[in-house]
């Protein structure tokens, strides 16, 4: 097959088959659905790889319905109730697929056609001061019923809801030292040493360890506190004081 | 007035419009019945066609306009030099074609037909005016209608959607059942 068609260049899957069907030219039944499913089926494998996932999509919902077609052209038939049955189901869709065919293709052509009006209208040049073609007026598109009463009755009811919005300022959660003192002081067991890592909790920000660090720092030096660490960059022990004053 | 003055009238208004006018926009401007005004008209309209001139007086989307002649068109474009403007894609001429010969009729019923999502030419075709929301269907969900409009029948010449080409019936294929 002609590896060289693209996607694109049908505007559907409807499209794409229609062409297959008149390119073998064939009629549009049952039968010649079943002669084009395989070139069908090998056009959209090969088309894969250029098109997204919507377009070929649309292509691979008609794939099963061909697929389904064919079985059924192949298929011997048996005459089980329950396989004739199941038979005239297939039956029934192959026939939809026709006619569904037959109306796109029915719509196709009217396109094309009223394509080719156009293109012949074009040739008339409408005469007026300015070239209706170069003005395009703004498109507004009015709802259906619209009046007065209706936009007055819908400000009433806006009104108390406008007149109820604040204005918030809402801020990261960046506590000041003071506010890491406060939260600091609270946190210590009197008598009992509290570990500062404890406190700061798994994976502090930056701003945060040194925000609580002078925190600390402050609270040492107003004699709040007294600390203890081990050694270089250890864990660092509080404990509280008496309130000296 | 002079009926010879009638028709210079007319043409005159013919000519500053840019746009089809009805026979009642011209009545109203011209002060005259809509009954003189159509006479009126008739003797223009035969006058214009039938001599050798550039210009023709045609019937188009419900009004009247003057066009020129289609076989200067390529005299024209030498002159104007204009923009080229852009075929319509065959999705779009199918999507157009659906929604003269089915209006009023929905997106979802349109894509039935065609097999694919039809939105972005619908916006397309909404874009350029060809087409306009006519309503909403009296069904769940309350989908809208598409009809197509004035500019459209501008586009195809025409002076109303009864000069659609026909529907070809196919129905020496219609299966007995």
């Amino acid at each position: 097959m002609d590896c060289q068609l693209r996607l694109d260049n049908f505007s559907g899957p409807f499209d794409l088959l229609c062409h297959l069907i008149e390119t073998a030219e064939l009629d549009i039944c049952t039968i010649s659905l079943a002669q084009v499913v395989d070139q069908y089926i090998a056009y959209v494998a090969q088309a894969e790889k250029y098109a997204d996932l919507d377009t070929i999509g649309e292509f691979l919902v008609l794939a099963v319905r061909l697929l389904l077609l064919k079985t059924q052209v192949l298929l011997p038939t048996k005459k089980s109730a329950q396989l004739e049955q199941e038979e005239s189901i297939i039956d029934e869709e192959a026939e939809q697929l026709v006619k569904h065919l037959e109306q796109y293709r029915r719509f196709r052509d009217l396109g094309r056609r009223l394509g080719q009006i156009m293109e012949a209208e074009a040739d008339y040049q409408a005469i007026g001061p300015i070239l209706s073609s170069e003005i395009r007026s703004p498109i507004i598109v009015e709802p259906p019923s619209l009046d007065l009463t209706a936009l007055m009755s819908a400000w009433a009811y806006l009104q108390p809801l406008l007149a109820r919005v604040q204005t918030v300022t809402v801020r990261p959660n960046q506590p000041t030292v003071e506010e890491e003192m406060a939260s600091l002081t609270s946190h210590i067991d009197n008598g009992r040493p509290t570990s500062f890592r404890r406190y700061l909790g798994p994976k502090p920000s930056l701003y945060r360890l040194v925000t609580a660090f002078l925190a600390l720092l402050e609270l040492w030096r107003q004699s709040k506190i007294t600390i203890e660490q081990d050694g270089r960059f250890g864990d660092i022990f509080i404990v509280g004081r008496e309130d000296p004053g | 007035m002079k009926s010879q003055s009638l028709t210079a009238l007319l043409e005159a208004l013919l000519l500053a419009a840019n746009q089809p006018v009805t026979v009642k926009e011209l009545a109203a401007a011209a002060q005259l019945s809509e009954t003189d005004t159509e006479l009126a008209l008739k003797v223009l309209k035969e006058r214009v066609n039938k001599g050798q001139r550039g210009i023709v007086l045609r019937e188009i989307a419900g009004g009247i306009q003057f066009f020129t002649r289609p076989e200067y068109k390529p005299y024209i474009d030498r002159l104007l030099q204009p923009q080229e403007s852009p075929r319509w894609s065959q999705a779009a001429l199918e999507t157009l074609a659906i929604i003269a010969y089915r209006q009023p009729i929905t997106r979802i019923e349109i894509e039935q037909i065609r097999g694919v999502q039809v939105d972005s030419v619908l916006s397309t075709l909404l874009e350029r005016n060809f087409i306009k929301e006519v309503g909403r269907k009296d069904s769940p969900g309350r989908p809208i209608l598409y009809g197509t409009t004035a500019d459209f029948l501008k586009a195809l010449g025409f002076d109303s959607l009864d000069e659609l080409p026909q529907l070809e019936s196919n129905l020496n294929r219609k299966r007995g059942r």
